[in-house]
């Protein structure tokens, strides 16, 4: 065996030597896109509440940096009550999926209806239902959310090897044994993969239903900026949900190859 | 002692749907703490054979009873009955120490009882005790397999049905592995119906041979195992040895013509 710090060290170069291969090209894509865009904003003079050029919108950022944090706090926050309503509401549902052919059959089509509703419809319905403000926001957030985590874990949870069930028959294991011990860690990857998908549209789901629904969050402050013609404010606004869409997709992401490392070889969990 | 048999076939059979891996009019008696192989050729129907007595499936033709129940009601009524699969299958997010301890949980046997058949199980198979944290994604082959084994004893079983445990493995480590199974077999005498398409493996290992036809399955023969136990590694180069498992051979290809 080799001195385990040398390994380390190795271990270390290395893991730096692919995070730098994975950075620097997506980071020089975005510094030729903002020179382009400078230079097309310098050269043809377009005005400013068309489109900021990139200085503008970063001096909006300062400028308006403690409001554009606090919102996306916010929204933040809205988005990560909506994320775990869903994954818990979706296990759920697809546990209760998992036991009968009969009940999926006769509830899946509604679930399907999560899917490809337009918010835009039926906000205003939800409105009424929880009116002004947080609930409604969570409300618009999970429904969008919450369609992925159901489908994934439901086939998590049929997609179970047959042998195994077998051995848990044998050992005359109860519907609710094979559920917890068997069907329910079984779903877990993809629950993952779900919930990789549902935590950037949880971003999205509190954004639209802010811009309904809230007197507060980034989505409230979009609609604000673009109503009083503010739109460098409006530019670094939607930078800052991008921004936080990506954090909650990493963070997701990261506790999911965390947990999955322990469980499958690494082959096995990426695929 | 004619009806001391624990597990008992009269012309069982089952059809499938499908028409697929179904067995016919099997006769098969085993007696307590006898060690018995079934050979026959790939598709013939002997893993479904394992599953009939093991209750997971229940016959269409005849019967199949495990200790005077029908194989289901003996599964229902918790009779010591364990399965060793061709793949290990054991569950990737437990421990070893938890994936041996899955059958006495989903029995529901008390903890303090159930660690102390863990750390025998371990021992038995020869695991080390370092090895009952780790997780089966850091485990060769070889020892999946002898952590699916020592699952399959934690429970002290009356019957073992194992189904091409070895199969997947290497050559040595299949060797190695029947060793380790016939001490214990001698040490434990549950009753053991072992599956496989390795004759070598059915003749060092068992006290009889049966020998199974083409789909749909039945049983054509039964061959003797005259060797006395414990059989050491020596055995299989005796030309004794040779001979018989050369017997087997010409039995698996006169059914197949």
């Amino acid at each position: 065996m080799n001195d385990p710090g040398i390994d380390r060290h190795a271990h270390w170069t290395s893991q730096f030597a692919g995070f730098a291969k994975q950075l620097i090209p997506p980071l020089i894509a975005m510094l030729l896109v903002v020179a382009v865009w400078q230079l097309y904003v310098s050269v043809t003079g377009t005005k400013r509440i068309f489109l900021p050029g990139p200085l503008l919108v970063l001096g909006a950022g300062i400028r308006e940096f403690e409001s554009i944090a606090k919102a996306t706090a916010l929204t933040g926050e809205i988005a990560m009550c909506a994320f775990g309503l869903s994954l818990i509401i979706g296990t759920i549902t697809a546990s209760v999926f998992s036991q009968s052919g009969v009940i999926r059959r006769s509830c899946y089509p509604y679930a399907i209806f999560l899917q490809t509703v337009p918010m835009i419809a039926i906000a205003p319905l939800i409105l009424r239902f929880f009116g002004f403000g947080f609930q409604s926001v969570v409300a618009v957030s999970f429904i969008i959310c919450l369609f992925p985590i159901i489908t994934n874990a439901t086939t998590g949870m049929l997609h179970v090897d047959a042998d195994l069930l077998d051995l848990f028959r044998l050992h005359n294991a109860s519907r609710w044994q094979i559920l917890v011990k068997l069907r329910l860690p079984n779903a877990v990857p993809f629950i993952i993969a779900g919930a990789k998908t549902s935590a950037g549209l949880a971003v999205i789901g509190a954004i639209v239903g802010e811009y309904f629904a809230g007197g507060y969050g980034l989505g409230y402050m979009i609609r604000l900026k673009f109503e009083t013609m503010k739109t460098d404010v409006l530019f670094a606004s939607v930078i800052a949900s991008t921004f936080l869409g990506v954090v909650m997709f990493a963070t997701v992401s990261a506790i999911g190859a965390t947990i999955l490392s322990r469980w499958y070889d690494q082959q096995s969990a990426t695929s | 002692m004619t009806n001391a048999f624990v597990v008992e076939a009269q012309s069982a059979g089952i059809v499938f749907d499908n028409q697929h891996a179904a067995v016919t009019g099997v006769e098969l008696g085993l007696r307590p703490g006898e060690f018995v192989s079934i050979v026959g050729p790939s598709g013939c129907g002997k893993s479904t054979l394992l599953k009939l007595i093991a209750g997971l499936i229940e016959p269409t033709m005849g019967q199949i009873s495990v200790f005077g129940l029908t194989a289901v009601e003996a599964r229902k009524s918790d009779q010591r009955v364990a399965f060793v699969f061709q793949d290990p299958n054991l569950l990737p997010w437990r421990t070893v120490a938890n994936n041996i301890r899955l059958p006495m949980e989903l029995h529901g046997t008390k903890p303090e009882l159930a660690n102390r058949a863990i750390e025998d199980s371990i021992r038995l198979i020869g695991l080390k005790f370092d090895d009952a944290k780790k997780y089966p994604r850091m485990l060769s082959g070889g020892m999946r397999m002898r952590v699916s084994l020592a699952r399959a004893l934690v429970t002290n079983p009356d019957i073992l049905l194992l189904d091409e445990p070895f199969a997947a493995l290497d050559d040595l480590m299949r060797q190695q592995l029947n060793e380790e199974l016939m001490r214990i077999w001698l040490e434990k005498q549950w009753t053991a119906a072992f599956v496989t398409h390795n004759v070598a493996e059915a003749v060092f290992l068992s006290q009889r041979v049966l020998v199974m036809s083409e789909s749909p399955g039945r049983i054509l023969d039964e061959i003797h195992v005259p060797f006395p136990y414990p059989r050491d590694a020596q055995l299989r180069s005796d030309p004794k040895f040779a001979h018989l498992t050369g017997q087997v051979h010409s039995k698996l290809r006169i059914n197949r013509s």
